[in-house]
């Protein structure tokens, strides 16, 4: 295994409310970078995903990005960004 | 034998011993111990607790995606060593996963867990469901934690048998798992990327929580024409195309026993072999 630099990926979590219901970018993504999981579980009681921050979208496997910015192009609320790290030439 | 079998399979495979699916062994988990905290279900996850340095797989993945690659060989070496201590999941084919459904009783098709994780999949109806419940833990559904649950329904035998040749023919390798303890409870369908083992095996080598099952497949080059028919079908980067030979070619340290090439291949021309019969494959999970 050699080393490599992943692309950081910021998300607007302001922007990025119900990414259970959007999943445009969980299902975009080529090599499945990002996961979406419950801020809160109540017990006997379902999450309703069209309600903002039940729902929280994280980035689970970072060193999978390829940065091919297919998320952020299917992103209706531009909240999410990829960059390369400062220093490393694009 | 893997090393499921040496402790819980009584002199033979771990999973074809009835004793793994009874209501007893599911009551031996030990009261107030919790499974394993998955890869990012704690709100907390990626950031270390105050005062103390986690090392699990997101560190693990931070430090790789930072280019750290001693730190990355480090945490896994250390999750291998902790996850060797506990049983794990196991690739099983397809004609034992007929064996164990006539074992495990009741059966019952419900959501995948990492497909609803990794792609935001709402599997709403049976006919969606890949992930399948074994044994007395499934009538608790129920009262799982709403992320687990999504829905549930049980099967015959017979229906599962069907359901499991169905997702066998789209494409889908089959895995035992323990629920808890030792208990066998879960039997899931996956594939490459969204299942979390085997990602966690082949991109991180993780290679406690996913053990190979106990058969290599071969190609018999006498029989395959190559209509190439298996191709796409491995998850593993084991079976390839060989062009000069025009013939399917099997990686036998990539594979994983899975026999997904062999249930596609129409003229037989892929069989299994006893993987501990095989001197330099026998101690490869």
């Amino acid at each position: 295994m050699y080393p490599i630099v992943a692309p950081i990926i910021k998300i607007d979590q302001a922007r990025c409310t119900t990414p259970f219901a959007c999943k445009l970018c969980l299902q975009a993504c080529p090599t499945a970078v990002f996961g979406v999981f419950e801020t809160k579980m109540i017990r006997l009681e379902e999450t309703d995903k069209h309600e903002p921050g039940n729902y929280r979208l994280r980035v689970i496997y970072r060193d999978r990005c390829s940065a091919c910015n297919r998320c952020v192009d299917v992103c209706p609320e531009h909240a999410l960004t990829v960059e390369m790290p400062a220093g490393v030439r694009a | 034998m893997c090393r499921m079998c040496d402790s819980l399979g009584g002199g033979d495979t771990w999973y074809l011993n009835p004793k793994n699916y009874s209501n007893r062994m599911y009551k031996l988990r030990e009261p107030g111990k919790r499974p394993t905290e998955a890869l990012g279900n704690s709100p907390n996850a990626g950031a270390a607790p105050q005062g103390q340095t986690r090392s699990g797989l997101p560190e693990a993945i931070e430090a790789k995606a930072n280019g750290d690659l001693d730190t990355f060989n480090k945490i896994i070496g250390d999750m291998n060593q902790r996850a060797l201590m506990r049983p794990g999941g196991q690739v099983v084919p397809l004609h034992e996963v007929m064996e164990v459904l006539d074992m495990g009783m009741p059966v019952a098709a419900m959501m995948c867990i990492c497909r609803k994780n990794t792609r935001a999949c709402e599997e709403c109806s049976v006919s969606e469901y890949s992930c399948m419940g074994l044994g007395t833990g499934m009538f608790k559904w129920e009262r799982w934690p709403e992320r687990y649950k999504g829905g549930v329904e049980f099967l015959s035998t017979k229906q599962a048998k069907e359901w499991v040749e169905y997702w066998d023919k789209k494409g889908m390798m089959h895995m035992l798992m323990q629920e808890g303890g030792d208990f066998i409870g879960g039997l899931c369908n996956c594939d490459y990327p969204d299942c979390g083992p085997i990602r966690h095996r082949i991109d991180y080598g993780l290679y406690a929580q996913l053990v190979k099952s106990e058969y290599v497949c071969f190609v018999d080059w006498e029989k395959c024409n190559g209509c190439g028919d298996c191709l796409g079908r491995c998850h593993y980067n084991a079976l390839k195309f060989e062009a000069t030979m025009e013939k399917a070619h099997i990686d036998q340290f990539n594979c994983f026993g899975c026999g997904l090439c062999e249930t596609a291949c129409p003229r037989d021309a892929i069989s299994y072999f006893d993987r501990k019969k095989i001197p330099g494959l026998a101690n490869v999970w």
